[in-house]
Parts: C-alpha cells; structure tokens; sequence
C-alpha cells in the first residue's frame, strides 16, 4: 500500500467511525425519552397516567419531520443571529441531496439524527411542568416552537463554530447548559404562566398542596433511564475527527478545542454523583435525589470539557443542593411546576454557564480571532438564553389561553385526562381506588 | 414507478426515491399535511370530551 493509499484508507475509515459513533449516540439518546416518560407518568396521578405517556410519545414523533422540515436548516442559516445566511443553510432544505440517503455523504442523517434528539430532549423537559391540565394540540405546537425552532435557534447562535455568541464573546456551553437547560426550562417557565396550576394545588391562602404521583418507583427508574441517556447526550457534544495527526481521529468540542471521552466520562460521572449526594443532603427525598442527578450533570455540563473532576463534583454538589431550593421558590411564587424543570433545567443550566464562567478563564480558543472564555460573555449568553427561552414560550402560551386552547377544563382533569385517550392504564378496580 | 435517480452505482451520489426531481418537494409538502391534519383531529376529540363531561 503507497502512503497515499494508506492516507485514502484511514480517511476513509475515520469518515464511518463518525457515522457509527453518532448512529449510537442518538440511539442511546433515545433512552432519554424512555426515561422522561416513565418519569412523567409515574409523576402523574392514575387519571392522567396515558395522557402524559401519549403526549412524550407524540412530542418525539412531531420533533422528529419538523426538524427534518425546517430545524437543521435553523441550525446551518442562523448563525449571525436572526438574518438568514441562505447559502450556509442551502444544504439543510428538506429536498437537498445532503438530506436523504447519499453515498457522498455520511455524515448529515447522523448529525441530523443527533440534533433531533437534542430537539426531543428540550420538549420532554417542558412536558413533565405542564402534567395533568394541559391540551394535548397546544403542547404539540409548543413542544414543536421549542425542539425544532427556538431551542436550535439558540444552538445555532452558541452552540456552532460560527455562532455569533461564540465568536463575539467566546460563549463556552460544551454540554449545553445554556442552549437546551436553561431554553427549555425558561421556556417551560412562559407556558406555565398561563397554564396555571393543576386542580388543588394551591390553597387559598396562597400555600401549596403536595400532589403526590402514582409511581414514585416508576419515576426514579425513569430518572435513572435518563441519566443513562445522558451518556449519549454528552458523547454527542463531541466532534470525531479532524483535530488529530494527519488531520484524523482527535475529539474536540463543538467549537473546535481539543477534548477526549476520557474527559467527559470523568466529568458526567462526578456531575451525577455530586448531584444525586448534594440533593439527598438537602432533602432526602428520593425524588430529589435522582432530580439531583440532573441538577449536577446540568450545572456542569457547559464546562465539562476542561473541569478538573473534583471541582466537577463540588460544583454538581452546589447544583444539588440548589435545585431543590429554586424548586421551592418557583412554587413560593404561585407556579405550579409539576417535576421542578424550571429549577432543574433553567436555573441549573445559568449555574453551569456562570460556573464555566468563573472557573475556566485563562483556556485559548481555536482561533485567535475569537475571544477566550470570561465570566461577563458566560453571563450575557446566560441572560440571552433566558429571554430566548422565556420570551416565545410566553407569548405562545398566552395567545392559545387566549383563544382557549391550552388549559383543559376543570370537568376533564376532575375525571381524568386520560378520558381523551382510547385506553386504559392500568385494570378497573385499581383505578376506582386510586383516582379517588 | 421508476423513482431511481441514478442509472448506475459507479459514482453515485443522492441515491433517495426522486432526488433532484419534482418528487422530491411533493412528498416534503405531504410531511407537512401529514404533521398538520392529525392535529385537527386532536382538537376535535379535545372539544369532544370537554362537552361530554361537562
């Protein structure tokens, strides 16, 4: 074999190692959903057990032709912030040949592939707040704005080589803290504005009742699910190939810098243990405990990259701790958020790009035109993944209230959302007890 | 139907059912009927049971 031939073949065999190592992120990522929903229905009483099943099931379906329709081209025209760049986005339109099977091509389906189940992953945070009162065509059209438009919108500006908070202001979000977190959990936040709470949740005089879900068990195997699928989440944030000799085989981040899986399996490991033991500190609460592992993972996740791992796991520790209180505070304030995302997702997804901020100053970028990593451009991206988040979340929501759309009537959640669906979740005799 | 859009394997690049034709874009807008019209069906069964169980 020439050194040319020998040149060709590991290019050519760098080229489907990305293919297979991406076709296997996204199907583990798909445990994330398996997850969201045992977590979903075991957080919902016995009436609305399907009604929260059939809506993750429905938002992964819808997520999945949107963002083949118009979500990928968001990603790859967007970047300069709301002035479309069509020639970038020309290969991302539905009927380009990058968008089907292509023998040229190997790596847009997984890419693709892989940014859907992000997508997914940002509606099945908004999903589990808005259990047990929401209309099931206001949340697919929610779930759709948030996967396949505002939530890519936002990796598109910070979460792309190109992005404009990248390039500006050296925005450092490895594991998407800022751009899926802390979107989907302000998001959630809009929606729940109008939403409302759910029947009996708060009394009177303002103080909270505890709505106690069917399945705690259920819930926690759905924690521990999503956790798992986390693995896929975050080996996804990688980018095969490129940075290494020859030009092949080194992992860098999505913005370029040279990383390793050693690194991430380091600091995903440290991040959910530290959350899950920050959480069981403050609460001991089972629920809260594997919440915490969320709440750890997120509150490392932009930085994770570069964390040493004991600072990994204090700072996940931190999130643990926190979550649980911005949970607290978010009912003190008379909104009901049936599964805490807003604490979890949005204010541990600020934690981890402020966290980032602090402790990663100093690291060179992979161009010298773009600016390192600082404490002020990690907070001005957290303020504009906050209002990029809340600000469509609440002017949707508020104008399908208005047209009476997206909060079922109280005579359908009295008996039950799952009247809407054409089964049954569990036998009679168990039901006329339990949905007493 | 003949939806092939290559005549052989040697260099063949976007091998989907009607690429680079007409079909193509045809079957975009059906994604797009298809994702829309299930959603009326949705609302309609909602309003549905918001009557009965009133």
């Amino acid at each position: 074999m020439t050194p040319a031939e020998l040149e060709a073949a590991l290019i050519w065999a760098n080229k489907i190692n990305l293919e297979v190592y991406y076709y296997w992120c996204t199907a583990i990522m798909v445990l994330i959903h398996a997850g969201f929903m045992m977590y979903e229905m075991g957080a919902s009483r016995v009436k609305h057990t399907l009604a929260a099943g059939t809506k993750n099931v429905l938002a992964f379906a819808y997520m999945i032709p949107t963002f083949w329709l118009f979500g990928w081209w968001i990603y790859l025209a967007m970047t300069n912030g709301f002035v479309p760049d069509f020639e970038a986005g020309a290969s991302a339109l539905p009927w380009s040949d990058s968008m089907g099977p292509n023998l040229e091509d190997n790596a847009t389906g997984v890419f693709w592939g892989a940014f859907t189940l992000f997508a997914c992953t940002t509606a099945s945070i908004m999903s589990g707040a808005v259990i047990e009162r929401i209309r099931m065509t206001a949340f697919i059209i929610l779930a759709v704005v948030l996967g396949s438009v505002v939530w890519i919108l936002a990796a598109s500006w910070g979460w792309h080589y190109a992005g404009w908070m990248v390039t500006e202001w050296g925005y450092h979000d490895f594991g998407a803290s800022g751009v899926v977190h802390i979107i989907s959990g302000f998001f959630a936040l809009g929606v729940l504005i109008h939403l409302g709470p759910r029947i009996g949740k708060f009394n009177a005089d303002g103080t909270a009742n505890v709505i106690r879900g069917h399945s705690l068990p259920m819930t926690m195997v759905g924690l521990m699910l999503i956790v798992t699928g986390f693995f896929g989440f975050l080996g996804g944030c990688l980018f095969y190939g490129g940075g290494g000799p020859a030009g092949i085989g080194q992992w860098t981040n999505i913005y370029g810098m040279p990383t390793t899986l050693s690194a991430i399996c380091f600091n995903t490991l440290m991040g959910i243990a530290g959350g899950m033991i920050g959480a069981y500190t403050k609460t001991r609460d089972p629920f809260w405990m594997m919440s915490g592992a969320l709440c750890g993972v997120i509150s490392v996740a932009a930085g994770m990259d570069l964390y040493y791992p004991g600072l990994a796991f204090i700072l996940a520790f931190a999130g643990g701790v926190i979550g649980p209180v911005a949970a607290g505070f978010v009912e003190k304030m008379g909104i009901d958020d049936a599964v805490g995302a807003v604490a979890v997702h949005g204010v541990c997804g600020i934690l981890g790009l402020l966290f980032a901020g602090l402790f990663l100053g100093g690291y060179p970028t992979f161009s010298e035109d773009i600016p390192a990593v600082t404490f002020f451009g990690q907070f001005k991206g957290m303020i504009v993944m906050v209002l990029l988040g809340f600000i469509p979340g609440y002017v949707l929501a508020f104008a399908f209230k208005k047209i009476g759309i997206l909060r079922a009537g109280d005579n359908v959640q009295e008996v039950g959302m799952d009247v809407e669906i054409a089964a049954l979740a569990y036998p009679e005799e168990i039901i006329s007890d339990a949905a007493k | 139907m003949n939806t092939s859009p290559i005549e052989s394997w040697d260099a063949a690049g976007a091998i989907f059912s009607f690429a680079g034709g007409g079909g193509a874009t045809l079957f975009c807008v059906l994604t797009v009927v298809f994702c829309i019209v299930p959603l009326f069906f949705t609302l309609k069964t909602e309003n549905h049971h918001e009557n009965m169980t009133k």
